[in-house]
């Protein structure tokens, strides 16, 4: 090639390559899902689905209850004062049947809010339907999350129930104990109740 | 020609053979000689550890611990998606492919004994990356002693039996010495090649960038950093460096709609998450037991490296840099010494250092040596601080 022209090409070339990256991770970001997590929230719908639950029922999420095979992923062993979510983001699939009147449900649960963090934002949805959103800190952390889980999505049966918890830290990392796992929720258990207006408790 | 005599012209005065061959032939049996005492060694603390434990096994066997059964589970069947029974949410996604690809492309070699296979493939590479570090120690203004006792280091450096068992260290070692060599040289094209293979050997490998970086910026300096057009072929390797990791990435959106696999069965599989690197050497020092050792470990190799500033070797301290920091930002470190491994040039410049203190150099060696074979005997035995 003519070397008036090799510099350029080569820029052009070198700019192109480094475009398509930009363009690859924005195509990667879009287009990718956690395929854990999608793999362990099938694999806790299909458990759900094999023992279906009718409201009233409480289910509890303690270790050696049956219910804990619930859980879906981001969450850590259960143990006897209930289950941690590991994550920012977990899920639990319900196993309700499906009905035509809403759903009330309450999780009983503790959020481990860490003295450097000012509150922690928790939201629930099905479906990526926002359910319900609360605010915790120091001095309403163990206060339980009530929300209704409205007919159009109770009719479909077994929702998979989404929590989001942020931000979330370990007790090492917030000097609160030796625990070097990153903790949102302790889970014990929760309340199910047929019919229910769509109004959360925030 | 006096063939009478009996003797053959010039035998008396021809040189004997070392001199003969040559100071790089020379040089090369010195570290294949290095190379093979170590492994031998090693073997040697491997087999009385086996022995000790009633459990004498073949020495190909001892080389397979660990993560060995995640390369050959991708070299045998590809990538899949199962968890491991003991460890959910870890998969074989959580391995970057080439060590895995080389494995499987010389298998039929070996009767499609993958593990031989995978032991002749790292055997091989540390080899040709040891070579590559004494040139790159010659490149740089080391003396062939100096350049020699880099390569001795590397070979006792504790968990260094890494370099000859089926895991992809020796392979990064050579890209690694391959690129860094290759872009000093201003052999660019062979310096993008190696960057690329890199970052499809270990995630880490994007990390050449940073070196290739600040060697351009010292090279050209920031005026003509910011003109790229006029001198394109420095910036080749490092366009190139990322487009491993991108290939990877593109396979696994292809197999599993998750680009980002890698990252994910790392996260739920190993819990390992990232964090600014202040908030997790904060976490790192609270935690006990290996993270804790690894994390002290991680001061030492960064006070190593800053003899390399004083020798204004700043890429290279950049780039080792770039490591440390990297390891501060995850939640745990699993492993003590096998990370540092690969930092070839703070092992030359500390070799450098020492050339003319032998007694400092011998107390060093013979330390490093001790603590190697400490950590052969704990992974012979499967204990987590052998690997």
């Amino acid at each position: 090639m003519n070397s008036a022209w090799r510099n350029p090409v080569l820029f052009a070339a070198l700019v192109l390559l480094g475009g398509m990256y930009v363009l690859a991770f924005v195509f990667f970001r879009a287009e990718s899902h956690d395929f854990i997590a999608m793999r362990q929230n099938h694999a806790a719908l299909e458990r759900a689905a094999r023992r279906t639950i009718e409201a009233p029922a409480t289910l509890k999420l303690v270790a050696g209850s049956a219910d804990a095979m619930l859980l879906g992923n981001g969450w850590y062993e259960a143990s006897p004062h209930g289950t941690w979510s590991s994550m920012r983001d977990s899920w639990i699939a319900l196993g309700l049947r499906p009905a035509d009147t809403g759903v009330a449900v309450t999780l009983n649960a503790i959020a481990f809010v860490a003295r450097h963090h000012k509150r922690v934002v928790i939201s629930a949805d099905v479906d990526g339907n926002l359910l319900g959103k609360w605010l915790r800190d120091q001095g309403n952390s163990a206060e339980a999350l009530a929300f209704c889980i409205p007919p159009q999505l109770a009719r479909k049966g077994n929702p998979l129930l989404h929590l989001q918890v942020e931000p979330i830290a370990s007790p090492l990392q917030a000097n609160a104990g030796p625990d070097s796992r990153r903790l949102g929720l302790l889970l014990s258990s929760i309340d199910l109740h047929a019919g229910c207006e769509r109004k959360s408790q925030q | 020609m006096n063939v009478s005599s009996g003797l053959r012209p010039n035998a008396l005065t021809r040189p004997r053979w070392p001199e003969r061959i040559g100071e790089p032939a020379r040089d090369f049996a010195a570290i294949l000689a290095m190379l093979l005492v170590s492994r031998a060694l090693l073997l040697a603390v491997g087999y009385a550890a086996a022995v000790h434990a009633g459990t004498p096994t073949e020495p190909l066997a001892l080389l397979c611990r660990f993560d060995c059964g995640w390369y050959l589970g991708i070299a045998e069947h590809g990538y899949s998606v199962a968890e491991a029974s003991n460890q959910p949410g870890a998969t074989s996604f959580g391995f970057f492919p080439l060590f895995p690809l080389l494995v499987r492309s010389v298998s039929p070699l070996f009767a499609g004994n993958l593990l031989l296979a995978a032991v002749i493939a790292a055997n091989g590479c540390v080899l040709a990356a040891l070579i590559y570090v004494y040139r790159y120690a010659l490149l740089i203004g080391a003396s062939r002693f100096a350049a020699l006792s880099g390569v001795a280091l590397l070979c006792i450096f504790p968990q260094s039996i890494v370099f000859s068992a089926p895991y992809s260290e020796s392979l990064f070692l050579l890209l690694l010495a391959a690129a860094v060599f290759h872009f000093l040289r201003e052999q660019f094209l062979l310096a993008a090649l190696a960057a690329a293979l890199l970052s499809a050997t270990r995630p880490t490998g994007v990390l050449f960038i940073v070196f290739a970086l600040v060697c351009s910026l010292r090279s050209l300096g920031l005026r003509n950093m910011l003109l790229p057009w006029r001198q394109p072929d420095r910036f080749v390797p490092l366009v190139f460096a990322p487009l491993g990791m991108f290939l990877f990435w593109g396979y696994c959106l292809f197999a599993v709609d998750d680009a980002f696999a890698h990252a994910h069965t790392e996260l739920h599989g190993w819990g390992y998450y990232f964090m600014a690197p202040w908030s997790g050497l904060r976490v790192l020092l609270k935690l006990p037991g290996i993270p804790l050792i690894a994390t002290l470990c991680s001061f030492a190799v960064l006070a190593c490296a800053l003899l390399l500033i004083q020798r204004r070797r700043y890429a290279e301290f950049a780039l080792c840099l770039a490591f440390v920091l990297l390891m501060w930002s995850t939640s745990t470190i699993g492993s003590i010494f096998r990370y540092w491994l690969v930092l070839f040039p703070i092992w030359v410049e500390v070799a450098r250092r020492l050339e003319a203190r032998p007694f400092v150099f011998a107390t060093v060696f013979s330390a490093l040596a001790i603590v190697n074979g400490c950590m052969m005997w704990a992974w012979t035995l499967g204990d987590a601080s052998g690997i």
